[in-house]
């Protein structure tokens, strides 16, 4: 497929917008802050690719975590009855 | 649509410290006409206030899960994990008004009385078997994957439920706000967790008025 760059020099057209390197790397720079440190080594620069790499993994991770935590509240919730998971959280909002 | 004032006044700080998105495709701006969309998604995601309504949204959620029936009786029928997790992401789906790609194609999913399989899609693969270690690090973009930003931008569109055909600058924009969403998730999902534990113990410590647990096979 033809790279970002090449969309720059399309015009007329209202639906292809002209997505600059500066747009891309800046927004590329913002997701970069929101990945956890522990999956880049440094707050420098890195390539796009690679940051590109790490929110899939991330992404993926995160997934995980959930999936996790959906067991272990199943397994919560076959074992206790609603009206103590409203407490509970009623306890936490008060707290 | 409800007005979504209650996230704009909350986010109101964060939003002037962060600046706005710069959005150069009509498609995604014709999805995000709210306005506090520009300013910070991800900042909305991490008041409590938010987290506490992704709770209560979730425990709902629970409830219709487990057939609706939980005053204070046992209820033995199944809270499978699948069923508890697709709850989750519907709440967090619902939590999110529909602004985003992501919601929105999750509700539509569900609304189709199946679970989202863009996210089941990605459970064959094994989630980490990449040689990742500390140290090695950029130049290689040939792991496994198509090389080049494109290729490794398809499969962030694929890992995103409903974002598959999205442009660049609207993909990474949607990426950010489900990875925010996503951490709240997993924040609220863990205190419920400790919370039921917890109370879970208290009780079984007292005398036990409802029912005795049953050991989770």
């Amino acid at each position: 497929m033809s790279s970002r760059r090449s969309r720059s020099r399309q015009s007329g057209s209202s639906r292809i917008t002209r997505i600059t390197e500066e747009q891309i790397s800046d927004l590329v720079s913002k997701l970069q802050d929101l990945l956890p440190e522990a999956h880049l080594q440094s707050n420098a620069r890195v390539p796009s690719a690679r940051v590109l790499q790490e929110t899939c993994n991330y992404i993926r991770s995160l997934h995980q975590e959930v999936d996790d935590l959906s067991e272990r509240l199943s397994e919560l919730l076959a074992t206790s009855d609603m009206s103590s998971a409203q407490a509970a959280v009623i306890r936490s909002l008060l707290m | 649509m409800p007005s979504s004032s209650s996230s704009s006044s909350s986010s109101a700080d964060d939003e002037g410290a962060r600046g706005k998105c710069k959005r150069g495709s009509p498609g995604a701006c014709a999805s995000a006409s709210g306005g506090d969309y520009h300013q910070g998604p991800s900042s909305k995601w991490r008041t409590p206030r938010a987290q506490q309504a992704y709770s209560s949204k979730l425990l709902q959620a629970l409830r219709l899960v487990r057939g609706g029936g939980g005053t204070g009786t046992l209820i033995t029928c199944s809270a499978s994990a699948p069923a508890v997790r697709d709850a989750a992401y519907r709440a967090l789906a619902v939590a999110a008004r529909g602004r985003s790609h992501w919601s929105r194609a999750i509700l539509a999913s569900s609304r189709r009385c199946r679970a989202p399989h863009c996210l089941r899609a990605r459970r064959p693969p094994p989630p980490r078997p990449r040689q990742r270690q500390q140290q090695q690090q950029g130049g290689e973009t040939e792991e496994r994957r198509p090389g080049g930003l494109a290729g490794r931008a398809k499969v962030l569109g694929r890992l995103v439920p409903g974002c598959r055909s999205l442009s660049l600058p609207a993909l990474l924009a949607e990426v950010s706000d489900y990875i925010a969403a996503l951490e709240m998730q997993v924040r609220a999902m863990g205190q419920l967790t400790h919370d039921l534990a917890a109370s879970a113990s208290a009780s079984s410590s007292s005398a036990p008025t409802a029912a005795p647990s049953i050991a989770p096979p």
